[in-house]
């Protein structure tokens, strides 16, 4: 094997385990988890429309955030011949915050609404975000593949 | 040296500027510098390829593409100019494909390693907005809640690099991806990758589709055919793309498989609009309706289907062209190298036609065209692994 052959192996070796040792690490000591959950809010037929358009909302919290996300689609308006309506929160939190605050500063501070009965809350687990992650592994992996060619010295570019 | 071939140095610039305006430039209008260089780099390959038949048969059918297109707008009343510029598009995309030829067959180093450079700042456009690096952010953003949305989501939104919407972004992933499979470039695996791992960072359920569809394709032509070792390699990106989709909750992507994917609000909206595109042109089925300037006033929303779309503006004439021009893609991409690499990159824009649009995407169409001529160079069932080092 030349000379040249074993320096481009390295590079790429050595970019890649460094690649895997910063984004795992990053990603199992920087990386805080997310706890998803949807909460689903029962309310009149009559008072349905003011809330039937709620924004998506970041909500700074005392020790966390929460996203959250109205989501009327999956919910069934087979109740509305009942004069009863039901919409959906998608619930992203990171970090501590218990409903009665999120559901305080989301509709009464931010929508100016009253907050309508929670009546469910499903627990979809928790996981962590792995855009940053891939970020950091993917540039050291493409800057690896990059300087492979640089140090290769393969930067004849016209025939 | 010739005074052409002095003056053919402008096909490689020509290229060089469609590379960097169809992958760097943020998506804030479509005028360009490549648009004036044009028609220089149209007359070049015409002097060049002259005497070749396979020019003037595709040259033909891109006349009558534009033609048919033409006579079907002054049938609905009358030519403007903007109706003209959204023709002739095809002739561009014909002059970047025979560019992206000459540029193969006369400087092919020259074409690997732009390709490699421009995907190399095109993923890096992708890392810096995963990275939530605002700079990169609202140097692309769209103006349409892509940015806060990322900014915002705890967990992973959809990223879209230099492009209108993620789907874009993912196309042309799946593009280079399957372009870095087929190709000789060193270390093609790991740009393969890349693009991959790029491509599921888009959450594009059809390109993500589109790219499988294509690798099974190639895996059978060269996978079990020659080498053991690839599939392997296949495998192992398959058991991390589940573990990826299991684990990490990327919700636009598992719906493929719980199967509310076929059954959302996306997958009805589409089938809705193909609809009513029927039915709006259920009285000039053959002519369509001619260039359609809002399209969501006529059929109540946007189109996303190349298929519809052609029908919707030139009805079944349009379609028939269109069929025509796909059927000597796919003839010139079976004969060329026996068999290449390019049938794989016509499946990708086939298969994304059904949600989005390809040939008719004026940010994807002339990267797609350089791709497909670059993989008309490559054989499909390459049995052993070279590099252009």
């Amino acid at each position: 094997m030349s000379e040249s052959k074993k320096r481009e192996i390295k590079v790429m070796r050595y970019g890649i385990i460094l690649a895997v040792l910063l984004s795992a690490s990053y990603f199992l000591f920087f990386e805080e988890p997310i706890v998803e959950s949807r909460l689903t809010y029962t309310l009149s037929a009559d008072e349905y429309a003011r809330y039937s358009d709620l924004p998506n909302e970041v909500i700074q919290l005392e020790n966390g955030e929460a996203y959250l996300s109205p989501n009327y689609e999956s919910i069934s308006d087979t109740l509305q011949a009942k004069g009863v309506r039901r919409f959906e929160l998608k619930k992203f939190l990171k970090g501590r915050g218990e409903n009665d605050v999120i559901n305080e500063i989301y509709f009464k501070d931010q929508s100016k609404l009253e907050v309508p009965e929670l009546i469910k809350e499903l627990d979809f687990g928790k996981s962590k975000p792995v855009g940053k992650t891939v970020g950091i592994a993917l540039l050291i992996i493409i800057l690896s593949l990059l300087f492979d060619r640089f140090l290769n010295g393969s930067v004849q570019w016209i025939k | 040296m010739s005074l052409l071939n002095k003056l053919n140095i402008i096909l490689p610039i020509y290229l060089m500027i469609v590379l960097v305006d169809s992958l760097l430039m943020p998506p804030v209008d479509f005028i360009s510098i490549s648009n004036f260089i044009f028609p220089f780099a149209l007359i070049l390959v015409t002097v060049i390829y002259r005497k070749e038949r396979t020019f003037w048969i595709i040259a033909g059918i891109v006349a009558l593409n534009v033609l048919a297109r033409l006579l079907i707008n002054y049938w609905h009343g009358g030519i403007n100019t903007q109706e003209v510029i959204w023709s002739v598009r095809w002739v561009k995309l014909f002059t970047v494909a025979w560019s992206t030829y000459y540029v193969f067959q006369n400087h092919r180093a020259l074409i690997s390693k732009s390709l490699i450079v421009a995907f190399s700042a095109l993923a890096l456009i992708n890392i810096f907005q995963l990275m939530e690096i605002d700079f990169f952010l609202d140097l692309y953003d769209t103006g349409d809640g892509s940015v806060a949305l990322i900014r915002n989501n705890l967990l992973d939104s959809r990223v879209f690099g230099s492009f209108l919407n993620p789907n874009n972004n993912g196309f042309v992933m799946a593009l280079f991806g399957l372009y870095f499979l087929i190709s000789d470039q060193k270390y093609k695996y790991h740009w393969m990758a890349v693009a991959f791992v790029l491509l599921i960072m888009t959450q594009s359920r059809t390109a993500l589709v589109a790219f499988v569809a294509a690798v099974f394709l190639w895996s059978v032509f060269a996978v079990f055919r020659n080498n053991r070792r690839q599939l392997l390699i296949f495998l192992g990106i398959g058991l991390v793309l589940g573990i990826m989709l299991i684990q990490f909750k990327f919700m636009n992507l598992s719906s493929l498989f719980d199967g509310t994917a076929f059954n959302s609000n996306s997958v009805d909206t589409r089938l809705e609009m193909i609809a009513n595109t029927i039915e709006v042109n259920s009285e000039s089925v053959w002519t369509g309706q001619g260039k359609v300037n809002d399209i969501p006033s006529l059929i109540g929303g946007s189109i996303d289907n190349e298929y519809a779309f052609v029908y919707l503006e030139y009805g079944l004439i349009g379609i028939l062209i269109y069929l025509i021009m796909l059927l000597v893609l796919i003839i010139g991409s079976l004969k060329s190298q026996k068999g290449s690499g390019a049938l794989l990159i016509l499946i990708i824009a086939g298969v994304m036609g059904f949600t989005n649009l390809s040939f008719g995407n004026l940010e994807t169409a002339p990267i797609l065209m350089i791709l497909f001529t670059a993989g008309l160079f490559y054989p499909l069932n390459r049995s052993v692994e070279k590099t252009i080092e």
